[in-house]
């Protein structure tokens, strides 16, 4: 039912409030399309127009900086530019394979295996996407660290090797690949885990009768079959390992390897000396274009994916593959993995946390443990001013970000309107946009407009709130088009308006996906680094910031006690969204 | 062809066992179209799965063609049993086209035959189940019916030493359904392959097979022609699953000699073919299919006498080749299938005729009754 459909059809003597109901529902798409044109497409805008201008100390929108395409040849010129995108590509290369290699063994063990303590192994790996990277990269840098990390500690003992370090430094290229890993791999496993399970058990069956053996069933039909979930997976995680600066930050600024979304935080932040805005917005869009790229080829992909939907019957009952003889090994395996991703990142953490100093774990060392770190937290004004900061912008970006979802889902999936195709593109750019080129962008955006957010936390709840649209549009487009649209029109029979219709019936019934959808958000919001670091200001500061900065200045024990509290709040955060969204499934 | 032998499969489930299969033997001539008929929960496709290798039995045997492929040292994995099965869900693969789809049984075989064998041979099977010239089309891009073809011609193609049926019509509309019911039983004489046909629809398994065993609860109520399942049931189960007889509950009275039996009831006694293991003064049920009964509004017809009641038209249902008409004697309801000629009011009194040679008196234990109560409810 289009708008115009109901003005030709309306009696005269209806045609007023007609009128003014469509007025009214005018305003609030084109309040919508211009919320988030200021919010997406405002930082564009502003980034490339910095490009174009040369700041050695002055700011991209003052009269003594003059256009240039300097900026360009600067970084297009030098072969510093291109051994950073090498770098970038090996990283991004080497993440991926490593974390998807681990999450498709996961996901395919506890979705179509009878493996041990399947509830338990989701559990927990849904409990490590609650570990901020920051807190991977510390508790990495602590284990593997070559002289006195755990780790290395521990295989020289074992395998009684000479010497005072080695055999592993996690401050290198490999170590920074391998913490990347670890901190994606529960992100992936979400991603896929939901194609494992939802693949009809029949086609693999249809094979087996049809005589293939269980590799040709494996890579002539399973995989290909999963390959659009994979593919998709694999894309969004390109995007997230691209703009990814905590590990580049942490683990590999260390180890003097540089990638793009260093190269851009060290242009706006940089060591010493002054920020040059120009050349950071040059590398953003150079950085734009390497995560852009994928993301419009795998779009073209899914538009044409309908040629992979299947009919499906009742299913049978899902038969597990039967591990037999390998499933103590395996199961096994699966805990020694997660021992490692989960357990000895929390544990090095408490240890560090518990110590006047930092010391490799042994009977002697028990005698120091002590609670001075947490007793100083509690004295700590930047503490306490830290953890207030963050839980103000974590509950007011969910709710933002979740509201605007709302909102955007509707026009998108319901209001037939013409601004529904360009608004979902629209909310769905923040997704290609790394961490560091919205935060850049933002922070010069408020330089010119008259607004004071700058300095406060509110600046940092725009961004954050910019970067997390796409996501809960996304999350929100997906459970309105699962709401029957008769449910709707019967409210609309029955003599509700379109408001009444919005706010008795739509509202109530995606509430619970508007719940879970704001604990993930907010989970995000306060383990987020990038964004929270490049728009920091000494009245602005959040946990995640505090953590790095105090491991920044080698104050192991703080930053190992705001870690603890940090990693309680974000693994509870993760857990319960998980409980709630699981039980939303059921109800289903 | 193939046989059975005291199968058993149990399931654990949360606070214990799941007897699916409940020791059941049968066996299958070559070229017989073979059909599982029962409630869902029967344990039927546990059956079929068990012989297809997808289901490990807990006990029995399992013999395809002299060869034992199941008993409790051996299992042959489904990929070397050599049968074909066609899903309920069709499984076909999405990511082929339809010749990919019928080619990969041949593709994946040990001794791959040549290409040109390959293409002769899939093009043959998909002009047997009317899908030639579609070949290059996405598996994806075919209706409902041409996906089931599909998956028939993908079971069919390597020439399989049986062919398993699990439930294929049950998603297709009822018109289409119909049709594929007579070309399933056309292509399966055509080519007199042994057939093993599971489905919970009484029609398809009396128009389409050769015997029909009738399952409940895991145990094999019944085995035999379409006819005698529907015609002599032997348990109250199956005549209430089979056909939706009537079924009146009563205390048998007497057992004649010559096999009939009479059977009280609260509304007078009925008189019918009783089976061998009827005993005087137990519970019983008589059935009688609806097309059986007859009304009459004739008044000469004698009342309490040779199964001849009086009752009331309460509601009558007209479906164009015939009337069902609900009609109660006292409180007893009876429904009676009459022509689509006959007109019946509402509220007319007729005489309700049960003839003696259409009636089956049936025992009926407490357990039974459990058990039709249970079917009914489904």
């Amino acid at each position: 039912m289009t708008v115009i459909d109901v003005e030709v059809e309306a009696p005269e003597s209806s045609k007023p409030k007609r009128r003014s109901r469509i007025s009214g529902k005018a305003l609030y798409i084109t309040g919508t399309v211009a919320l988030l044109g200021y919010l997406v497409a405002g930082p564009l805008g502003v980034l490339l127009f910095s490009s174009f201008k040369r700041t050695e100390g002055t700011l991209p929108f003052e009269s003594e900086s003059p256009y240039t395409l300097e900026n360009y040849s600067d970084v297009f010129l030098t072969s510093s530019t291109y051994s950073t995108l090498w770098n970038t590509a090996m990283y991004a290369a080497g993440a991926l394979t490593l974390s998807f290699t681990i999450a498709i063994t996961l996901a395919w063990l506890v979705e179509r295996t009878d493996i041990a303590f399947r509830n338990t192994i989701y559990t927990m790996v849904i409990a490590s996407l609650g570990i901020p990277a920051v807190i991977s990269g510390i508790s990495w840098g602590l284990l593997g660290s070559e002289r006195i990390g755990v780790v290395n500690v521990f295989l020289r003992w074992l395998f009684h090797l000479d010497g005072i370090t080695g055999p592993f430094n996690v401050f290198s290229f490999p170590g920074m690949i391998l913490v990347q890993s670890l901190t994606m791999v529960p992100v992936t496993f979400l991603l896929i885990s939901g194609a494992f399970r939802a693949m009809e058990a029949s086609l693999e069956e249809a094979a087996l009768i049809s005589g293939a053996s269980f590799r040709q069933t494996l890579g002539k039909i399973s995989l290909p079959v999963l390959a659009p979930a994979l593919f998709s997976a694999l894309v969004y995680q390109l995007v997230t390992v691209i703009e990814s600066l905590d590990i580049p930050l942490i683990i590999g600024f260390r180890g003097n390897i540089l990638v793009l979304s260093t190269r851009v935080y060290l242009e706006v932040q940089p060591v010493g000396g002054l920020p040059n805005y120009g050349m950071a917005s040059t590398f953003s869009i150079l950085m734009l274009f390497v995560a852009v790229g994928p993301l419009l080829y795998y779009n073209r992909l899914i538009s044409r994916s309908d040629r992979f939907s299947t009919v499906t019957g009742k299913s049978y009952h899902q038969k597990r593959y039967e591990l037999g003889a390998a499933k103590p090994f395996v199961t096994f395996a699966v805990f020694g993995y997660l021992f490692l991703a989960l357990l000895l990142p929390i544990l090095i953490l408490v240890w560090t946390s518990l110590l006047p100093f930092y010391q490799v774990p042994s009977i002697d060392a028990l005698s120091d443990l002590q609670l001075d770190a947490y007793r100083n937290l509690n004295d700590s004004e930047f503490f306490v001013d830290a953890l207030k900061n963050t839980v103000i912008v974590g509950a007011t970006v969910s709710m933002a970000v979740m509201v605007v979802g709302v909102l955007v889902g509707w026009i998108v999936v319901r209001s037939g309107s013409r601004w529904s195709g360009a608004l979902d593109v629209l909310a769905y750019v923040p997704h290609a946009m790394p961490g560091v080129i919205i935060g850049t962008s933002i922070l010069l955006i408020y330089l010119i407009v008259p607004v004071p957010v700058s300095g406060t936390v509110w600046i940092i709840v725009i961004a954050l709130s910019t970067q997390y649209i796409s996501l809960s549009t996304r999350l929100m487009n997906g459970s309105i088009t699962q709401i029957q649209v008769q449910l709707e029109e019967a409210a609309e029979v029955s003599g509700a308006s379109q408001t009444q219709v919005f706010r008795k019936i739509l509202l109530p019934l995606i509430l619970p996906p508007f719940v879970n959808g704001a604990l993930l958000v907010f989970l995000l919001s306060i383990r987020n680094l990038t964004l929270a670091l490049i728009l920091a200001s000494p009245k602005a500061i959040l946990l995640s910031v505090l953590i790095f900065t105090r491991w920044d200045a080698g104050q192991t024990e703080d930053t190992a006690a705001i870690g603890v509290v940090l990693v309680i709040a974000t693994v509870t955060l993760s857990i319960l969204s998980r409980r709630l969204s699981s039980k939303g499934d059921v109800a289903r | 062809m193939i046989s059975l032998e005291n199968l058993v499969k149990k399931f654990p489930i949360a606070g214990g066992v799941k007897v699916a299969v409940d020791d059941i033997s049968f066996d299958l001539p070559d070229g017989e179209f073979f059909t599982l008929l029962g409630p869902s929960g029967c344990g039927k496709t546990t059956t079929l799965r068990s012989i297809a290798g997808l289901e490990k039995p807990t006990a029995g045997t399992i013999s395809i063609d002299g060869q034992k492929v199941y008993d409790n040292k051996l299992l042959v994995p489904a990929n070397k049993r050599g049968l074909g099965m066609v899903f309920q869900s069709y499984a076909v693969w999405p990511h082929m086209s339809v010749f990919e789809n019928v080619a990969f049984p041949l593709r994946v075989a040990d001794e791959r035959p040549k290409r040109s064998e390959v293409k002769r041979r899939v093009h043959e099977t998909l002009e047997l189940v009317d899908l030639g010239g579609l070949g290059d089309r996405p598996a994806t891009m075919l209706s409902g019916g041409q996906q089931q073809r599909l998956s028939l011609a993908r079971a069919l193609v390597r020439e399989p030493k049986m062919l398993l049926l699990d439930e294929p019509l049950s998603n297709l509309d009822a018109k289409l359904r119909d049709r594929m019911r007579s070309e399933l039983r056309v292509i399966q004489q055509h080519l007199g392959i042994t057939t093993l046909f599971v489905t919970h629809d009484q029609v398809e398994a009396l128009s389409m097979s050769d015997r029909v065993a009738v399952m409940n609860n895991g145990k094999i109520e019944q085995i035999g022609g379409p006819r005698d399942v529907y015609h002599d049931p032997v348990t109250a189960f199956v005549a209430n699953f089979i056909g939706g007889a009537n079924t009146l509950d009563g205390i048998v009275e007497s057992v004649e000699s010559d096999g009939s039996a009479v059977l009280s009831t609260k509304f007078g006694p009925i008189r019918g073919r009783g089976l061998p293991n009827l005993v005087e003064g137990l519970p019983a049920v008589a059935s009688i299919h609806l097309e059986d009964v007859q009304l009459s509004t004739d008044d000469r017809a004698e009342i309490s006498q040779n199964n001849v009641f009086e009752g009331t038209v309460s509601l009558g249902l007209f479906n164009g080749p015939s009337v069902v008409y609900r009609v109660y004697v006292g409180d007893q309801l009876i429904e009676a299938q009459l022509g689509g000629h006959d007109a019946l009011a509402r509220g007319s009194e007729v005489r309700v005729i049960l003839p003696k040679r259409h009636i089956r008196i049936l025992p009926r234990g407490p357990e039974d009754q459990a058990l039709v109560r249970g079917a009914e409810e489904k």
